[in-house]
């Protein structure tokens, strides 16, 4: 036994020593790192302190001056700014004076010698101010590295702009902050935003739309490549901002267009790219009003290629006079009211009066033809006639400018010709002024392509009173189609139009569209696949989720409701409230539970933002109404973030922010 | 819902069917030459998931496994092997979907050679190949009070690598072997109309196997 300790004793001294040694070349290698670690530092540093003249400048600035030098043409010797769509023009987050210089921050190194006089002596350069170290100068872009290599100058970058933050008031209403909450906001999810022009969208970029955004022109080109900017329309520009409030993680594409065909070309764009939400605010007058015609053709073109199509009904509730064709007195003035009333009398304070006539006839209508002729008093302002004659199709427009208000404006339709027996026909009045309170035909005034049964129509609320707003379009359709199928909210705040200036059923519209997003991002995922919703799912949780309007409107006109997010707890009871109460002293995370009802709760479930279920937790507490849980939050190893929590017996959830015990 | 399924798989179907017919003509041939040449061979493999797209959705489970090899050098063969698995799972859903479930099927359909590192009665092998990835997912969830569901299939070109020991034992030739096969693509976004979308997220499917197989050779 002795023996044996005396050999482990030496045992151990020999282990001691060895570890010993190994600890000293443990130490001497060490050493050895650490002295190569801050030689390495000292020459990373040396390097950072000596950097070469285009490490001065912001790579931003770097890639759009090769950018802009690639598409120069010799012609130019600059690159002009003015025309977004020009190659020469830089990125949107660099800011372009009149000149076409590049405004520009510089920073100067605190113990340089003033640059002030070495500023002066550069060509073209122009110093807004100084603060600090830094100085807002104005550059033309092929100066720039010449700026950057003034004795004293430290770095040449973008300026920092501010980005006015301008949501849609109606957001909350909706439930956007709850469903992105749980982690869904759209991100994976491809929206188109057709319209007929998007001017001033790359303006917006990095702050009321997404940093990158996709834009066609298809406004006159076949290829994609007319004027995004639609003459300088900002319609579009307005409606993506409201998509991008509703669902920022969506990826956006733009495409502007003048007529059907166009609209075709930017479908099949957006169809290639694998869009799977159109917002479309338009309203069209070619179809029949009862889902047919060109442009419905191509919303079911999109639609079987699984595209969801978000469409305004229209704002002409007010604009609206619809009937059968009768002409009892033979006279060739279609009667358009009871009584043999043939005028309908046009509210108007001397603006242009603009008239669409329809029948239902298409896709021509070469055996049947109406004109609209507009009147004041027994005086005949305006007619169809001159402009179209033997149109094919049943379609007449009437656009009159007045020189002086006319005292008593009124339309009439006359019969030109064909056989007329059953022919429906349908008066729109555009731009401003309404058609007389008695003459308004307000159902059916919804327009193309909301009569297709495969888009989903949105008609207009005010989100402040959540009354229907009195303009919005709404069915039957010809074919006896319920629509619109929602309502969105109106007259709401965009950086494109101005504090709640931004109203009408295009507003509501990308509010719903944006909704739909949001809802497509909160798909099922598999192994291999995602799943998304279709077009019945996403139509059934619209449904659920909308809460009625207030007042009393026509319920033909309010579809479902006003637009909210499905979250699975409609039809529960609001009166429950469940809250984080905070960490009790063992560390765990205390909700609490009130239900005004006093129903026995069932356990809390616990998930992560990505909707995974983590925990679930029995009450720990049970009074009646009132439970209250702990959560160990060890126990599930919860890590620094957000998380939400779900009773689903009341139906009462919250979020909450855990940042360690 | 309706099911989607890819374009490919439709085009690959040809091939994939001829396959089919080799394995029958196999077996066929196996009755006059039993010792050599063409062989069929049937197994179970312990199949797991090794990405983490799967992993975090479907367990490790058993499948099993039909080849028709044919042996036309000492210690080289290649072999016609059809792989089936099928796992259920509870996918990623938003927290107002209720009862979600999934289940995948995987047929991998590969043509490999094996080469034999030593001639011994028991001898090790490593072995490689390609394989034809027919997949499978169906979700079945509730949703808005309805009950709603959706599959896609989908084919693709991937390979598949192994090695392992081949031992007689008695009358029979065993194979116990594992294998890696890898998927060429991510996850795709199915929608109840319209193609797939390809999307980013995820890496690309794949399994480690760790079967045993007789040969009837």
């Amino acid at each position: 036994m002795t023996i044996d300790r005396v050999s482990a004793a030496g045992t151990r001294c020999r282990r001691d020593r060895s570890a010993r040694a190994g600890i000293e070349r443990s130490r001497s290698r060490l050493w050895s790192l650490l002295g190569t670690g801050l030689l390495v530092l000292l020459l990373a540093g040396t390097v950072r302190a000596a950097p070469s003249p285009e490490g001065r400048i912001q790579p931003l600035l770097l890639r759009e001056l090769a950018r802009v030098s690639l598409h120069r043409s010799p012609a130019q010797p600059g690159p002009t700014i003015a025309d977004a769509e020009s190659p020469n023009a830089p990125d949107p987050r660099i800011p372009v004076d009149a000149a076409g210089r590049w405004i520009c921050w510089l920073t100067v190194a605190s113990d340089a010698t003033d640059p002030t006089g070495a500023l002066a002596a550069q060509p073209g350069l122009v110093v807004d101010g100084r603060s600090g170290p830094t100085l807002q100068v104005h550059v033309a872009p092929e100066r720039l590295r010449e700026l950057s290599e003034v004795p004293g100058v430290i770095h040449v970058g973008v300026p920092l702009r501010p980005v006015p933050e301008i949501r849609s008031e109606a957001l909350d209403d909706m439930r956007v902050g709850e469903f992105q909450a749980l982690g869904y906001d759209g991100e994976g999810v491809r929206v188109g935003i057709i319209d007929v022009g998007f001017f001033g969208y790359d303006t917006r970029l990095g702050g009321e739309l997404p940093p990158r955004v996709e834009a066609r022109s298809f406004f006159g080109s076949a290829n994609g490549s007319g004027d995004i900017g639609g003459g300088g329309e900002v319609h579009g520009t307005a409606c993506a901002e409201i998509v991008h409030d509703v669902a920022p993680g969506a990826s956006l594409y733009l495409a502007n267009v003048a007529t059907a065909f166009d609209l075709g070309n930017a479908v099949d764009w957006m169809v290639g790219a694998g869009v799977e939400v159109i917002s479309h605010s338009l309203a069209w007058f070619v179809g029949g009003g009862d889902g047919t015609g060109p442009v419905d053709d191509i919303v079911t073109r999109a639609s079987d290629a699984g595209i969801l199509w978000v469409t305004s009904a229209g704002n002409f509730a007010q604009n609206h006079w619809a009937g059968k064709y009768a002409d009892e007195d033979e006279d060739g003035w279609i009667e358009t009211k009871p009584g043999g009333v043939e005028e309908i009398q046009i509210r108007s304070d001397g603006q242009p009066i603009h008239l669409i006539l329809l029948w239902d006839r298409w896709p021509t209508s070469t055996d049947l033809s109406f004109q609209i002729e507009l009147y004041d008093g027994d005086q005949i302002l305006a007619s169809s006639e001159p402009d179209y004659g033997d149109y094919p199709y049943a379609f007449r427009e009437l656009l009159y400018t007045p020189t002086t208000a006319p005292v008593a404006p009124a339309f009439r339709i006359r019969y030109i010709g064909g056989d007329p027996t059953g022919t429906n026909l349908r008066v729109f009045l555009l731009g401003r002024g309404s058609l007389a309170p008695a003459d308004q035909v307000r159902a059916g005034s919804i327009t193309v392509p909301a009569d297709s049964p495969r888009t989903i129509a949105v008609g207009a609320y005010s989100w402040r009173s959540r009354e229907l707003a009195s303009f919005s379009s709404f069915g039957p359709t010809l074919t006896g189609l319920q629509k619109p199928e929602i309502t969105g909210p109106s007259g709401v705040s965009t950086a494109t139009y101005g504090s709640q200036a931004f109203a009408g059923t295009s507003a509501a519209c990308p509010h719903v569209a944006g909704a739909v997003a949001l809802l497509l991002s909160a798909s099922v995922q598999g192994g291999i696949y995602e799943a998304r919703w279709g077009d019945e799912e996403i139509r059934r949780m619209l449904r659920e989720a909308a809460l009625p309007l207030q007042g009393s409107p026509d319920p033909e006109a309010v579809g479902w409701g006003r637009v909210r997010l499905f979250l699975g707890d409609e039809g529960k009871s609001p009166a429950a409230r469940l809250e984080a109460a905070g960490i009790d002293t063992p560390g765990r995370l205390v909700f609490r539970l009130e239900d005004a009802k006093g129903r026995a709760p069932g356990p809390l479930r616990v998930y992560d933002v990505q909707g995974r279920l983590l925990a679930t937790v029995f009450p720990s507490l049970r009074l009646p109404g009132r439970s209250s849980y702990a959560l160990e939050s060890g126990e599930i190893r919860l890590a620094r973030g957000r998380y939400w929590a779900w009773e689903p017996i009341t139906g009462a959830r919250t979020a909450f922010f855990w940042s360690g015990p | 819902m309706a099911g989607g399924a890819t374009r490919g798989y439709w085009r690959r179907r040809g091939w994939i069917g001829c396959l089919a017919v080799l394995l029958t003509l196999a077996g066929g041939a196996t009755g006059s030459r039993a010792s050599g040449g063409l062989y069929p061979a049937l197994g179970a493999a312990w199949i797991t998931p090794a990405d983490s797209g799967l992993r975090e959705i479907y367990d490790p489970g058993l499948g099993f496994t039909a080849a028709v090899g044919y042996l036309w050098r000492d210690r080289l063969r290649a072999e016609a092997r059809l792989d089936w698995f099928r796992a259920k799972g509870l996918p990623v859903a938003p927290p107002f979907v209720r009862d979600p479930t999934s289940r995948l099927t995987l047929a991998p359909l590969s043509l490999i050679v094996q080469y034999d590192l030593g001639r011994s009665s028991s001898r090790p092998f490593v072995s490689a190949g390609g394989t034809v990835w027919i997949e499978s997912e169906r979700f079945d969830y509730d949703v808005a009070g309805s009950r709603g569901s959706q599959s896609g299939t989908r084919s693709e070109i991937g390979l598949q690598a192994g090695a392992g020991v081949e031992f007689r034992r008695g009358f029979a030739t065993w194979r116990l072997g594992a294998r890696g096969i890898f998927g060429p693509r991510s996850r795709q976004v199915l929608r109840p109309r319209g193609d797939p979308l390809e999307i980013d997220s995820g890496s690309p499917p794949s399994f480690w196997t760790v079967g045993l197989e007789l040969l009837l050779r």
